[in-house]
């Protein structure tokens, strides 16, 4: 940390150095955010070309435990931010919205905001979707031979004991309108026959809440499957001998997503929209789906078929690809997680 | 003390500024670390919603909410269960250990006790990670049991509240063990001596004398590991599948993936009533069976 | 000594790893009712000795017999004898009269006679009145009464005293030691107690041990120890001394290098190497300087005061002796007077040399 500190205000020397006799100005934007594989990709297929386009602005990514954590940070600092980017979770980010922790974007300031879907566009432009990460089942490649293909496997008698479901948080809230609208409801409406079908499968949910987490236990071989996201298990999958295996469901999937805000009172508030303007547009999105597996949200991206089929599954899964309404899910989004709770895992 | 007892040259008042200034570094510290966050949390208990723009209107509707609904009963009896449970058991295991510790005339007697508390040197964490390695369903117990064909399917041991009650015992114990030997000041081999002079055979000069003398100590060691077990999260977490609902577990999906602070703090301000009233039961305890 | 209640043979007590025996084959045999005293200075194994006839330690040889009836593996909680120990060791979760009932429990007595006779025993050493109090509100005298009062109420075979007045201050410790003495003698139990204070065990005990590195040096009464002290060891525990050695010339006379001849109370064996004492009480001021037996000129080197006597520190032929003067006895000697001091040969003991 320190080294890269160092190293970081080297450069910066160097830079201002540089600048000095150009006569221009270097900003520091300060961009805190996911950690872990989701920080060395966008570090690399974002934060890099975008310096390299923009020699006067550098960018400082900061990496965080959680999107809880990354409120918590932006809250404190509230009067006085040291942050001027944040990338966080949809939920966390209509959270912080209510507290006036974010400004809104102008599409003058910001063109790329005009390429992205409606739903994307959220509170106000204040938080915009630029990633989602599907909602998946993994499975031991070693121990299932015949790996599932629709959400309703996970009641297969065959798989008791054998399941790992961390349900009680965003997977559950974004498991819910999926297992909605495959028994034909309006997750706006009721969610009783989803918790229906996740009381169907509960009996072979070995853990609610795997530990050290979802991806281990079935590398492991603790669990046959495991509801997970897709990003991070197209990464291991990769990386770890093959062990872990996706089975993106026929019914299309859900993504968990991930929005950049930035940091009202921001004080670098220019450079800062110039990199988010850069981290909308399609050229960024469609690299980093392309390296990571997130599914991008700008229009304008269009994905080669073997990455579609990483990030959302087949054909028949891609066409059910859907999204939520973020806003409205975060006025529900704790009941949902009580009802889980009290409904399916107290009872099981 | 009294200040009369001081030397005329250096009079009262100035050591009592001297005892003063000494106090306040720490009393700072206190300040700070302590009272300061606790203030907060009570304020934010009090709060309406949000994090930090808690409005200038107090509210008890956390407090309401949390105790009108009888899931979160449910949740503090299971953590009045769990604190009961885990206390009884590492007392229980605990006992023997410490009494022999505390009586024992070896010079290793040093080494043992250190032996005795070394698990705390390692994390909580890393001990539960252990138990996950023997309770799990491929663990080591159920490896072996399948191994000698003894059970068709795994028995369940994790991933519930065995589970987390087996490694909670185990990892509190230590805090058990340190309580009851600080606890058994009273024990005096002399007493012993004097019980079986008078007739009193080993199982009399027990049940008559030690264990009447050494039940302060199993008192704070049951009320020491019955407090850390009611507060207790990690291992309720990682060994109890999401199963084990506590108040530990609770506050911190409140805070974290609800992130309902005020009702987050509400419930630690609902914990916190416990600790004290179960430390002013204890207090009534000690004293009645000190006398 | 007809029919001895308690009998003591051959105890020997080695720990493991020991250089030498922590008692080294001690015997010796008290009638029924008598007291004796264990004396002799810390780590002499007098302590080692009571616990051994007590049952808390295990002999290493020899025997103990009490009634002529081996108890060496009789367990301690068998043995039913009393204790009272140096810190009195009192039940401090019960009351004063649960205390003093706890024997009487262990016998099973039914609860109505246990109260009468925790009553009588209270009584006796005057706590009567206190039985409901906790032990932890008594003072050290109380405290010291209540464990006598345990300790005798089961009516024990025999009463064992560890240090017992040694938690005491000054004033109480004499009160405590005639009030032990009286209960003692009232109900007529043996007692063994044990003490490194020769006062102590002077005035309380019927017949003394000295016991020095594991070995008993001597057992009689006080007087025979005080007067005829069997070892050099003995005379200077018991009282002090002023040592001189010598060598027989006759029978009842020794020449002592540097003070002439000294004559004493006994024969000894013409040519002997022997070891004479003087009790500084015994000497007296000569109202003149003639020489002769039995007869010190020196210098007063010190004075000290104490009271009914003064102690004097006297040059004697370059060797330190003391005498002790009663301070009514007309003008006393000053630091630096040349005096001449004088000793009856009755006064005068010969050091293992038999009875007065």
């Amino acid at each position: 940390m320190t080294l890269k500190h160092s190293i970081s205000a080297l450069s910066l020397a160097a830079a201002l150095a540089a600048a000095g006799s150009a006569g221009a100005q270097t900003a520091t934007v300060t961009v805190v955010g996911f950690s872990g594989v989701f920080a060395e990709n966008y570090q690399k297929f974002i934060i890099e070309p975008f310096e390299a386009a923009h020699p006067d602005i550098d960018i400082q990514y900061q990496q965080s435990k959680n999107s809880a954590e990354t409120l918590a940070l932006l809250t404190l600092q509230k009067s006085d931010p040291t942050v001027d980017v944040a990338l966080i979770d949809v939920s966390v980010a209509i959270k912080a919205n209510q507290e006036g922790i974010f400004a809104p974007l102008d599409p003058a300031e910001v063109p790329n905001l005009a390429k992205q879907p409606d739903w994307a566009r959220i509170d106000g432009d204040r938080s915009i979707a630029f990633s989602q990460d599907n909602l998946t089942i993994l499975y031991n490649t070693e121990t299932v031979t015949e790996p599932p293909t629709s959400w309703s496997d996970l009641a297969d008698p065959k798989y008791k004991g054998r399941i790992a479901a961390r349900m009680a948080d965003t997977r559950g809230v974004i498991l819910l309108p999926i297992l909605n609208h495959m028994a034909g409801a309006d997750y706006k409406e009721t969610i009783d026959p989803a918790l229906e079908a996740m009381n169907a499968f509960a009996p072979n949910v070995s853990t609610w809440d795997p530990a050290p987490d979802c991806y281990a236990v079935v590398q492991s071989g603790e669990v046959d499957l495991s509801i997970c996201w897709n990003g991070r298990a197209q990464y291991l999958h990769d990386t770890q001998g093959g062990i872990i295996g996706i089975a993106a469901p026929k019914e299309g999937s859900i993504g968990q997503t991930n929005t950049i805000n930035l940091v009202a009172g921001s004080t670098e508030a220019e450079a800062a929209k110039t990199f988010i303007d850069y981290a909308l547009s399609a050229e960024a999105q469609a690299t980093f789906a392309e390296q990571s597996f997130y599914g991008p949200v700008n229009t304008e991206v269009e994905l080669s078929p073997e990455t579609a089929q990483r990030i959302y599954g087949s054909p028949e899964a891609q066409a059910a690809q859907m999204t939520l309404d973020w806003p409205w899910i975060a006025t529900v989004y704790s009941q949902w997680i009580q009802r889980i709770n009290r409904e399916v895992i107290a009872q099981n | 003390m009294s200040a009369t007892a001081y030397p005329a040259e250096c009079p009262a008042g100035r050591n009592r500024l001297i005892v003063l200034m000494l106090l306040v570094p720490g009393l700072l510290a206190l300040l700070c670390t302590f009272l300061l966050p606790m203030a907060w949390l009570a304020r934010a208990s009090l709060s309406a919603g949000g994090m930090t723009a808690f409005g200038s209107e107090l509210t008890l509707a956390n407090y309401r909410a949390a105790l009108t609904d009888p899931f979160y009963w449910q949740v503090g009896l299971n953590t009045l269960w769990l604190g009961v449970t885990v206390s009884v058991f590492a007392v229980l295991l605990g006992y023997p250990i410490a009494l022999f510790l505390a009586r024992t005339q070896s010079r290793w007697r040093g080494v043992l006790t250190a032996l005795a508390v070394a698990p705390l040197l390692t994390s909580a964490v890393v001990r539960t990670y252990g138990w996950m390695v023997l309770l799990g369903d491929r663990g080591v117990i159920n490896s072996t049991l399948a191994a000698l064909s003894l059970t068709d399917a795994p028995i369940r041991l994790s991933n519930n509240s065995l589970g987390a009650n087996i490694a909670l015992i185990e990892i509190l114990m230590p805090y058990a063990i340190l309580a009851m030997l600080a606890g058994f000041g009273r024990l005096n081999p002399a007493l012993e001596e004097a019980a079986a002079m008078l007739g009193a055979n080993r199982l009399r000069v027990f049940w008559r004398i030690i264990l009447p003398l050494s039940l302060p100590g199993v008192l704070t060691g049951a009320l020491l590991v019955f407090v850390l077990a009611i507060s207790s999260f990690v291992t309720p977490r990682l060994m109890g599948g999401g199963r084990v609902f506590v108040l530990g577990t609770e506050i911190y999906s409140e805070a974290t993936v609800t992130l309902n602070w005020p009702l987050a703090a509400a419930l630690a301000m609902i914990l916190l009533g416990i600790f004290s009233t179960v430390i002013v039961l204890y207090q009534r305890a000690l004293r009645g069976l000190e006398g | 000594m007809a029919d001895p209640h308690i009998i003591v043979e051959d105890l020997v007590k080695t720990y493991p790893g020991a250089a030498r025996p922590s008692v080294d084959h001690v015997s010796f045999a008290l009638p029924r009712g008598e007291m004796l005293a264990l004396l002799g200075p810390s780590g002499c194994g007098k302590t080692t000795i009571l616990r051994m006839i007590a049952g808390l330690i295990d002999p290493t040889a020899g025997h103990i017999r009490l009634n002529g009836r081996e108890i060496s593996q009789i367990p301690v909680y068998r043995r039913n004898m009393g204790m009272v120990f140096q810190a009195y060791a009192l039940f401090p979760h019960m009351t004063v009269a649960e205390n003093v009932a706890f024997g009487l429990e262990m016998r099973n007595i039914p609860k109505s006679e246990r109260a009468q006779k925790v009553a009588r025993a209270l009584d006796m050493v005057k706590l009567g009145g206190l039985g409901d109090r906790r032990v932890t509100q008594l003072s050290g005298g109380q405290q010291q009464r209540c464990a006598i009062a345990r300790s005798l109420v089961i009516e024990p075979e025999l009463l064992l005293l560890d240090e017992p007045l040694s938690n005491l201050d000054a004033k109480l410790r004499d009160e405590m030691r005639d009030e032990i003495r009286d209960i003692q003698r009232r109900t007529g139990v043996t007692a063994i107690f044990v003490t490194h204070d020769q006062d102590e065990a002077l005035s309380m005990a019927d017949r003394l041990a000295v016991m020095s590195a594991g070995r008993l040096e001597q057992i009689g009464t006080p007087r025979q120890i005080f007067d005829a002290p069997a070892s050099e060891f003995v005379a200077g525990f018991i009282g002090a001394g002023n040592f001189f050695p010598g060598r027989i010339s006759a029978p009842g006379l020794a020449e002592v290098e540097g003070i002439g001849t000294l004559a004493f109370d006994g024969a000894g064996t013409p040519g002997d190497a022997v070891k004479l004492m003087v009790r500084p009480h015994r000497l007296k001021l000569a109202q003149d300087a003639a020489p002769g037996p039995n007869r010190f000129a020196g210098q007063v080197e010190k004075v000290t005061y104490r009271g009914q006597i003064l102690t004097l520190a006297v040059d004697v032929a370059g060797r330190r002796m003391l005498a002790d003067m009663h301070t009514h006895a007309g003008a006393l000697p000053q630091t630096g007077d040349r005096i001449t001091l004088t000793v009856a040969p009755v006064d005068v003991t010969l050091i293992g040399g038999g009875g007065a």
